[in-house]
């Protein structure tokens, strides 16, 4: 490595070599070649004495001593931010889907429960009261012919009965 | 694919919230049979007055039966209602058929045959046809009415 040749790092943009040497992580026979250049070439001395300068600094830099209880402090706060509010929880697969994830799925396990619900309710609600004979009910036209189809079948198959089987009439 | 597949799940929902049409029959009836006399006038005072009058006469009939027959027929019902409509409609052709030719002398004891032939198998029905006591009491033309009946009543 000489300063006035082609192997100057700084010429030929190769500044790891003097970042290394400034380091002190350089083989012994590397950190000859580089002092060898650092004293024929003033601009890469220059550079390495601004790293250098770096790395005195770093050395005598003492970190401000931490409370007793950091440690503790730190790990609930980590806590804190890992575990979701109730409303997070609860919204998670609605904010999943309106972003396109994958939220959709229980979404669509829960509509399905509530679908079946109100369906089975809907057809045999065991809570519906049917209203007294004689109680106010409202018949619509189609409804007239429903039970008016449901009459004439069952009359047609009440006389397809044998004679015996007639326990009322 | 998320629409289509919830256009798919919401087709199916509105499948499955329509009633059954036995179910919307059987409800239709229940409600007919809970009006006030005075509603029921109402209800039905557009419709023709023989028709009219068939099913009041029909509601009648079916508010008097006993339970227990009721249940059975409502069951009969159902049956009917699981056949094709073409099958139906056959079976309602056929009992007209019954009620217009068959002598009313004869219905009593026609309807008791139907009841025997529906428990036998074909080989039986055909043995209990050409019997000579069926052939003494119906025409050729009355059993083989009595023959189809059989075949194509619901269970």
């Amino acid at each position: 490595m000489n300063a006035k040749n082609n192997s100057c790092p700084m010429q030929n943009e190769n500044a790891e070599i003097l970042l290394s040497y400034c380091a002190r992580t350089l083989e012994p026979e590397q950190v000859i070649q580089v002092e060898k250049h650092l004293l024929g070439c003033a601009e890469c001395r220059e550079w390495a004495a601004g790293q250098q300068a770096v790395w005195a600094a770093m050395d005598t830099w003492e970190p401000e001593p931490i409370s007793a209880d950091f440690d503790a402090a730190l790990f609930a706060r980590i806590a804190a931010t890992e575990q979701p509010s109730a409303w997070e929880r609860w919204t998670a697969p609605v904010r999943q889907f309106l972003q396109g994830g994958f939220g959709w799925r229980p979404m669509l396990s829960a509509g399905a429960v509530a679908l079946t619900l109100v369906i089975a309710l809907s057809i045999e609600n065991p809570f519906r009261k049917e209203p007294p004979v004689g109680q106010s009910v409202k018949l619509e036209a189609h409804e007239i012919e429903q039970a008016e189809r449901a009459l004439e079948d069952l009359e047609m198959l009440r006389q397809l009965e044998a004679p015996e089987e007639e326990t009322s009439l | 694919m998320r629409i289509r597949l919830l256009l798919v799940l919401a087709l199916a929902a509105a499948d499955l919230w329509a009633q059954p049409p036995m179910a919307q029959q059987a409800r239709a009836l229940e409600k007919l049979r809970r009006m006030a006399p005075e509603e029921r006038e109402q209800a039905l005072q557009d419709m023709p007055p023989a028709r009219r009058r068939m099913m009041e006469q029909r509601l009648e009939r079916w508010n008097r039966m006993a339970p227990a027959r009721k249940q059975r027929l409502q069951g009969s019902l159902e049956n009917f209602r699981q056949m094709k409509p073409e099958d139906q409609e056959h079976l309602r052709g056929l009992v007209r058929k019954f009620n217009e030719t068959m002598p009313a002398g004869k219905r009593v004891e026609g309807r008791r045959a139907l009841t025997h032939l529906r428990k036998l198998d074909p080989e039986g029905r055909k043995k209990f046809l050409g019997s000579r006591r069926m052939k003494e009491r119906f025409s050729d033309g009355e059993r083989e009415l009595l023959d189809e009946m059989a075949q194509s009543m619901p269970d």
